[in-house]
C-alpha cells in the first residue's frame, strides 16, 4: 500500500530528527527531558511535532488495520475493525494535537 | 483453461503458524514476523507516548512543572529505560526493514527472473536484498547500543 510506505518514509526523516533532539541537540537524554528544555523543544518545532503525529497516527492505526485484517476475514469484520480503528486513531491524533497547541500557545 | 487463483497477501495461519513459527522458513519470514511484532509493540508504545507527552502540556496549562518532572522521575528506573531499549530496537528494526520492503516491492534488488533448476530457490531471493536484510539487522543492533548508553550511562549514570 503505496500511502502506508510513503507515510514509513516520511516517519523514518522525522523520527530521526526526535531522536536526535532527545540525545545530540537535547544535550543528552537527561537535561532532554527537563521541562525547561521540552517547553523550548515543543515551541521551536511545534509544527514538525504537528507533521509527525498525523503521519504516525495514520501509519500505526492503518498497520495495526492491517494486521487484524491479515489475521481474519469477513466483510462485517473488515469494516468494523476499519472504524474502530479509525476512531481510536482519530482520538489518538486529536490527544496529541492538543498538546503541540498548548505548546504553540493556541490552546491556553 | 483454469483461471489462476487471485493473489492474497492475507496470513490464512493465524499468529501461531503464519508468524511464530518461522524456525523452519527462510531469512525473510523471520523478518515479516518481526516485522509485525515490531510494528505492533511500537505502535502500542506510540498511544501511550502520546499519553505520557500530555502530561507536559498539562503541567504548562497548570503552571506547575512538577506533573511532568514528577512522571520523568517515575519512570527513571532500569525496568522503564530497559522497555525504552526494546522500543529503540523494534523501531529502528522496523524502519529499517520497511526501506527493505520499499525497495523490493519497487522491483529492485530482487535479482532476476530465471528458469528454475535444482534446488529450486526463488530467483526473489538471490539478489542484493538478502544481504542487505542482515545489514539491516547488524545496524539495528548497532544503533541500540547507543541507545543504551544514551538511556542507561547517560540517564541512569552506570
Amino acid at each position: 500500500m503505496l500511502i502506508q510506505y510513503l507515510t514509513g518514509a516520511f516517519i523514518i526523516v522525522l523520527g530521526a530528527v526526535h531522536f536526535a533532539l532527545l540525545t545530540f541537540a537535547g544535550g543528552g537524554y537527561d537535561n532532554a527531558l527537563k521541562f525547561s528544555t521540552v517547553v523550548f523543544t515543543y515551541t521551536a518545532y511545534g509544527l514538525a511535532f504537528e507533521l509527525l503525529l498525523a503521519a504516525l497516527t495514520f501509519h500505526v492505526f492503518n498497520g495495526f488495520r492491517k494486521v487484524l485484517t491479515e489475521l481474519h476475514q469477513g466483510r462485517t469484520y473488515e469494516r468494523a475493525v476499519t472504524w474502530a480503528l479509525a476512531l481510536a486513531g482519530g482520538a489518538t491524533f486529536l490527544w496529541g494535537t492538543r498538546t503541540v497547541l498548548v505548546f504553540l500557545g493556541v490552546i491556553g | 483453461m483454469a483461471r489462476a487463483p487471485k493473489p492474497t497477501n492475507r496470513n490464512m495461519a493465524g499468529v501461531y503458524q503464519g508468524w511464530i513459527r518461522f524456525w523452519n522458513r527462510n531469512f525473510e519470514r523471520w523478518l515479516y514476523t518481526m516485522h509485525r511484532v515490531t510494528g505492533v509493540g511500537v505502535g502500542i508504545y506510540f498511544v501511550l507516548h502520546i499519553w505520557e507527552t500530555s502530561n507536559a502540556a498539562t503541567a504548562l496549562q497548570l503552571g506547575d512543572p512538577a506533573v511532568w518532572e514528577g512522571l520523568m522521575a517515575f519512570l527513571r528506573n532500569p525496568g522503564a529505560h530497559a522497555g525504552l531499549l526494546l522500543v529503540a530496537l523494534a523501531a529502528v528494526l522496523h524502519s529499517l526493514n520497511g526501506v527493505r520492503l520499499l525497495v523490493s516491492e519497487q522491483g529492485w534488488l530482487i535479482g532476476k527472473v530465471k528458469r528454475p533448476t535444482y534446488p529450486l530457490l526463488p530467483s526473489s531471493l538471490k539478489g542484493a536484498q538478502r544481504p542487505l536484510g542482515v545489514a539491516l539487522v547488524l545496524v539495528s543492533f548497532l544503533l541500540t547500543a547507543y541507545a543504551f548508553y544514551q538511556l542507561f550511562v547517560v540517564g541512569l549514570g552506570w
